[in-house]
């Protein structure tokens, strides 16, 4: 017999080693370093409360979270039902197109996004003006009250294209039998859709969800190229805050109990979907349980 | 929502929605808008990449007179313009490697070889799927600063393969879990070693999953900018994302020549998608992905 269980753990240390040096030794170097103060073990974290750029900072990741996750997944799930349900030919035409802004890179989309809301020459003012709608385009990117939501609308237009697929894939494994079946028992429209294919599709929606908090959370490259955080800190997520703190500012310490944070908000977001989700997930059978 | 049963137009579609012209007129409708929406900051970005100094600060989205070269001819004169391409292929395929490599290891010890500890250990690096980056940024930059990592090729190629491999494992185990053992178990019973049962019976069998691990691991470090700005300060290791920056601040009077730049650097991942989108969207379908 093969005695495979002792060797085969050769195989996985590579992989092990890695999320160890990268990924396990950095959260806890974090956690660390953030309670460690002359003063007292948390005098990082009150140091970072008492910094206005925190509020903003916390409060506009959790507006990326919300209205980046509500918007990708409802819009995303409408487009790719209209895909499945409602299109015969062109379905793969309109899943590749809107997937494609999936793969510009972010800086590109930053610098692209911020000439295209230019007040003077961006194409958006330029769309209004030729409509009609007024000789004046509010400089969205340097309004402390625009800022946040004109790049989650940039975001969304990025990642739309995956939820779409995703949905699309998810909405075509579905047995059509089964929607025929109800239909002929007299189902109508409605009831279709809130009691047959949205909790067919539900698994989908969980693992969508996870995605859209964690890439929400994961924000640094639009907010640092398209404002810089600015202006004043209003448009400040953890991410670009982060690495202000450490890099500009020169507090890693306070720098490292944000991160501990922004750990710690993931894991909790996280967490609150697995519990709903009571593991009916869609990625792979690995998980699936 | 569609209530009418009409004849079927089309065998692909489920009875209740194999309705009338008019909804399905009205789903190309919002689909084309959806389309265009989608398209037209890209196609922006090109137009004004071959507008001349005056039609660039022109509000329309197409300029159509006008059109000029120049600002390609100017951008390519840069010397520093290949060195920002070169490292990001070096980075990019050595980190689809060596995350395919580790991954599909660490997937065939936990799958296959059933190592004790082996659901703990997926467990556990499946726990990097929710880490954000920004929580480990800083403790990496210090550690490679200590180690000697700043502004080398493995100083990013390390993070980048620790970020993905917990996806790339989800991933290739799931495609594994779901393949019978049968074919192995004949092949080590003809006295095939492990390794060699690994490459000929199993890799052939997940192509699809492999595959998706290695274009979505390969658009992720070619568009990585967080850890490459703070990894690669020294303008000759620096990657593609990083490029615009030079452009941005002296280039803002000539947007033309910006957005020449933002469309070199948008061509390779760009034109990898669509040489490969077919394949990867059927591997989403069939294997990669599973209720």
């Amino acid at each position: 017999m093969d005695r495979p269980h002792r060797i085969g753990w050769i195989y996985a240390v590579p992989a092990l080693g890695l999320f160890l040096l990268f990924m396990l030794y950095p959260i806890l170097y974090n956690i660390i370093r953030s309670f460690s103060n002359s003063k007292s073990i948390f005098a990082n974290y009150s140091a970072l409360f008492a910094r206005p750029a925190f509020e903003s900072s916390f409060a506009n990741t959790l507006r990326w979270v919300v209205f980046s996750g509500i918007f990708e997944i409802v819009i995303g799930f409408i487009l790719a039902m209209l895909i499945e349900f409602y299109i015969v030919r062109g379905r793969a035409f309109y899943r590749a197109i809107l997937f494609l802004p999936m793969v510009v890179t972010p800086t590109v989309i930053a610098l692209v996004f911020t000439t295209l809301y230019a007040p003077d020459y961006g194409a958006v003012y330029g769309l209004v003006r030729a409509i009609g709608l007024g000789t004046h385009f509010p400089a969205l990117l340097s309004n402390p009250d625009t800022v946040t939501y004109a790049l989650i609308a940039v975001n969304v237009w990025q990642w739309l294209g995956w939820f779409v697929l995703l949905y699309s894939v998810a909405i075509s494994q579905i047995d059509r039998g089964i929607i025929d079946a109800a239909a002929i028992d007299g189902a109508s429209g409605r009831r279709l859709w809130t009691q047959l294919i949205i909790p067919m599709v539900r698994p989908m929606t969980y693992t969508l969800t996870i995605f859209a908090i964690i890439q929400a959370l994961q924000q640094f490259a639009i907010v640092y190229i398209a404002t810089n955080g600015g202006p004043g800190n209003s448009s400040q997520v953890m991410g670009s805050y982060v690495y202000k703190l450490a890099f500009v500012d020169n507090r890693v310490s306070i720098s490292a109990s944000l991160a501990t944070l922004l750990f710690g908000l993931s894991f909790i977001l996280v967490g609150f979907v697995f519990v709903l989700a009571k593991g009916r997930f869609t990625i792979s059978t690995g998980t699936a349980e | 929502m569609v209530r009418h049963i009409f004849k079927a137009k089309s065998d692909k579609l489920p009875a209740v929605t194999r309705s009338h012209g008019l909804s399905r007129i009205g789903a190309h409708l919002v689909l084309i808008i959806a389309v265009i929406l989608s398209i037209s900051p890209t196609i922006y970005m090109i137009d004004i990449s071959f507008r001349n100094a005056v039609t660039a600060f022109d509000p329309s989205l197409i300029v159509f007179s006008g059109s000029t070269l120049s600002n390609y001819t100017s951008v390519l004169k840069n010397p520093d313009l290949p060195h920002f391409f070169i490292n990001s292929t070096i980075v990019a395929l050595s980190t689809v490697t060596l995350t395919i490599i580790l991954a599909l290891l660490a997937s065939f010890a936990i799958s296959r070889l059933h190592i004790i500890g082996g659901r703990v250990l997926f467990l556990i690096i499946s726990t990097a799927l929710f880490i954000p980056l920004a929580s480990v940024l800083v403790p990496i930059v210090l550690l490679l600063k200590n180690i000697g990592g700043l502004n080398t090729y493995w100083g990013l190629i390390g993070p980048y393969t620790a970020i993905g491999i917990a996806f790339a494992i989800l991933i290739i185990k799931g495609a594994l879990d779901s393949f019978p053992t049968e074919l192995e178990e004949a092949a080590r019973l003809d006295g095939a070693s492990w390794l060699s049962v690994l490459t000929r019976v199993i890799v052939p069998m997940i192509i699809p999953a492999l595959f998706v691990v290695a274009v979505w691991q390969f658009l992720f470090s070619w568009n990585e900018f967080y850890l490459a700005l703070v990894i690669m300060t020294n303008l000759s290791k620096e990657t593609m994302p990083l490029a615009p920056l030079y452009y941005e601040g002296p280039f803002l009077a000539e947007p033309g020549q910006l957005f020449a730049i933002l469309s070199l650097v948008s061509v390779v991942p760009m034109v990898v998608y669509l040489l490969v989108q077919k394949r990867f969207v059927k591997a989403l379908e069939g294997g990669a992905l599973k209720g």
